[in-house]
C-alpha cells in the first residue's frame, strides 16, 4: 500500500530547529491529575445513568397521562355533537395554552400537559415535538453524533495490533497491571485517593493516614504516585519537615513531571 | 443514600460497559488532556473536555478494537467535542494557547535555561499550530506529535487515508512556514499567565 510518510521529526532535510522544538512537543506531556479525573468521571456515570432512569420514570407518568388524558379527550369528544369543521390550528393553540398551565400544576412535564378536552387527533398532534424537545435538552450535537457511530465501530472487526510510538510505550507500560485488576479496584483506588486528597488543608493527619492507607492496599494501584503525592504535602502541613523534605526529594526524583510535582515542590521552597 | 444505591444499581447492570470506559479513562485521559490542550483548549477547560469525551466513549459502548486504535478513535471524539465546545466558550478560549504553554513552561526542563528554552519550543509549536485548521492540525497533532500511523488516524477520525495523507501534507507546508516565521521572529511578549508562572 502507501509509503508511510517520515515524520518530520525524523526526516534530515527539515530544519533542526523545527525538529528540535517538535521533539520538545513531542516529549511534552501535559500533567493530568487521573485519580482526580478518574472520581469525576464515576461520579458523572452515575450521575448520568440516574437521570436516565428519571427520565424513564418522567416518560412512563407522560406516557400513562396521555393515555389518561385521551381517555378523557375522548369521552369528552364523544359526548359532543360533532362540531362542523375541524380547525387544527385552534385545536393546537388551545393546547398550547393548557400546557403552560399544566406544566406549572404538574412538575412532571409536558406529557402531562399533552392532553386536552379537543378531539383525539388534537392529542396526536402534540405528542410528536415531545421527543424533539427531549432531544433538544441533550448536552449537545457530540451526543447526536454518537448516534452514528456504534455502526461504524461495530463494522470494525479485526484487531490490530499496537505499533511503535508512544502510545504504544505508555500501554506496555501499563500492560502487566491491567491483565489482572479490574474497573473497579481502579475506581475504588480512584475514590480513595479523592477522600484522602479532599482532606488536604483541614485535616492532614487524616490525610496522611489514608495516604499510606492506601498506597499500602494497592500496591500494584494505578495512582502510586498520587498517593506519595499527598503524603508528602500532609507531612508538610504537619510541620514534619524533615520526613516531609526527604520523601519530597524522593518523589521529585521519581516523578519529576508528574501532577503533584509543581505542588511539592512549592511545599519545598516555602520557608 | 438513594442516590449511591442508584449507582451501585446502575454499575452493575451496565457493568461491561462501565468498565470499559473506566479503562478507557485509566489508559488514555493523560493522552486526550495532551490532545485537546495542543487543538487549543485552555487549562481550565481541559479537565472538562476529558470528562465529556469519556462520556461520549461510555454512550458509544467504548472502543471496539478494529483499524482504529483507541487513540485515534478517542481523538475523533475529542475533535467532536472540542469544536463544539469551542463554538460555545469561544470568549473563554481566546487565551487558551497561552494558558497552555504557561502550564507547560511550570514544568518542562529542570534548570532555568532549560526551561526558557523548553518553553519557547512549546511556544513555537503550539502558535504554529493556532495556524492549522481544525481537521488539518488534528492530524498533524497524531501524526507528528504523537506518533500515529496514517492508517490508524484515517481509521479513528473516519476518513479515507487519501484525505489523510493530503490533510498531512498541507498541514505540514503551513506549520513550517508558520514555524519559520516565528524562529524569525522575536518573541512575544509574555502573557499575563506566563509571566506569573516564570
Amino acid at each position: 500500500m502507501n509509503q508511510e510518510p517520515t515524520r518530520l521529526l525524523d526526516d534530515v532535510t527539515a530544519s533542526a530547529g523545527l525538529r528540535r522544538d517538535l521533539a520538545a512537543a513531542a516529549r511534552h506531556r501535559v500533567p493530568y491529575d487521573a485519580g482526580a479525573g478518574a472520581a469525576r468521571f464515576e461520579a458523572s456515570l452515575a450521575k448520568g445513568a440516574g437521570a436516565a432512569s428519571s427520565s424513564w420514570g418522567a416518560g412512563t407518568f407522560g406516557i400513562g397521562a396521555l393515555i389518561l388524558g385521551g381517555l378523557i379527550g375522548g369521552g369528552l369528544w364523544l359526548s359532543q355533537p360533532p362540531a362542523p369543521t375541524t380547525p387544527t390550528t385552534a385545536i393546537a393553540g388551545a393546547g398550547d395554552g393548557r400546557q403552560i398551565e399544566a406544566v406549572d400544576e404538574d412538575m412532571s412535564a409536558k406529557p402531562a400537559a399533552l392532553p386536552t378536552p379537543s378531539a383525539p387527533e388534537a392529542v396526536v398532534q402534540d405528542m410528536s415535538p415531545e421527543p424533539a424537545t427531549a432531544s433538544a435538552d441533550a448536552p449537545e450535537e457530540v451526543v447526536e453524533d454518537m448516534s452514528e457511530k456504534p455502526a461504524v465501530a461495530s463494522a470494525r472487526s479485526e484487531a490490530k495490533k499496537a505499533r511503535t510510538g508512544k502510545s504504544g510505550r505508555a500501554e506496555a507500560a501499563r500492560g502487566g497491571s491491567r491483565a489482572g485488576d479490574g474497573g473497579a479496584d481502579y475506581l475504588r483506588e480512584a475514590r480513595g485517593l479523592q477522600a484522602a486528597r479532599n482532606f488536604l488543608g483541614r485535616d492532614p493527619a487524616e490525610a496522611l493516614a489514608r495516604a499510606e492507607a492506601g498506597a499500602a492496599e494497592f500496591k500494584a494501584g494505578q495512582f502510586a504516585q498520587e498517593w506519595e503525592g499527598v503524603a508528602v504535602l500532609a507531612l508538610f502541613e504537619l510541620s514534619r519537615k524533615s520526613e516531609a523534605e526527604r520523601r519530597a526529594a524522593a518523589f521529585l526524583k521519581r516523578f519529576p513531571n508528574g501532577p503533584y510535582a509543581a505542588q511539592v515542590r512549592e511545599a519545598l521552597d516555602r520557608p | 443514600m438513594k442516590d449511591l444505591t442508584d449507582t451501585r444499581h446502575t454499575a452493575k447492570r451496565d457493568g461491561s460497559q462501565v468498565l470499559d470506559a473506566a479503562r478507557l479513562f485509566r489508559d488514555h485521559a493523560e493522552f486526550v488532556a495532551n490532545f485537546a490542550v495542543r487543538l487549543g483548549v485552555g487549562r481550565p477547560e481541559v479537565d472538562d473536555v476529558v470528562q465529556e469525551v469519556f462520556l461520549v466513549a461510555h454512550r458509544r459502548g467504548g472502543f471496539v478494537p478494529g483499524p482504529a486504535r483507541p487513540t485515534t478513535w478517542l481523538a475523533e471524539i475529542t475533535l467532536r467535542v472540542v469544536s463544539a465546545s469551542r463554538r460555545k466558550r469561544r470568549r473563554s478560549w481566546e487565551d487558551a494557547d497561552t494558558e497552555a504553554v504557561a502550564a507547560a513552561t511550570a514544568q518542562a526542563g529542570s534548570s532555568p535555561g532549560e526551561q526558557a528554552e523548553a518553553s519557547e519550543a512549546l511556544r513555537r509549536v503550539q502558535q504554529a499550530l493556532d495556524t492549522l485548521e481544525e481537521g488539518k492540525r488534528a492530524v498533524f497533532i497524531l501524526f507528528e506529535l504523537e506518533g500515529e500511523s496514517c492508517e490508524a488516524i484515517a481509521a479513528g477520525l473516519g476518513i479515507p487515508i487519501g484525505t489523510v495523507y493530503s490533510r498531512l501534507h498541507k498541514a505540514r507546508k503551513q506549520f513550517m512556514e508558520a514555524h519559520a516565521r516565528l524562529v524569525a521572529a522575536p518573541p512575544r511578549p509574555l502573557a499575563r499567565s506566563q509571566t506569573v508562572t516564570s
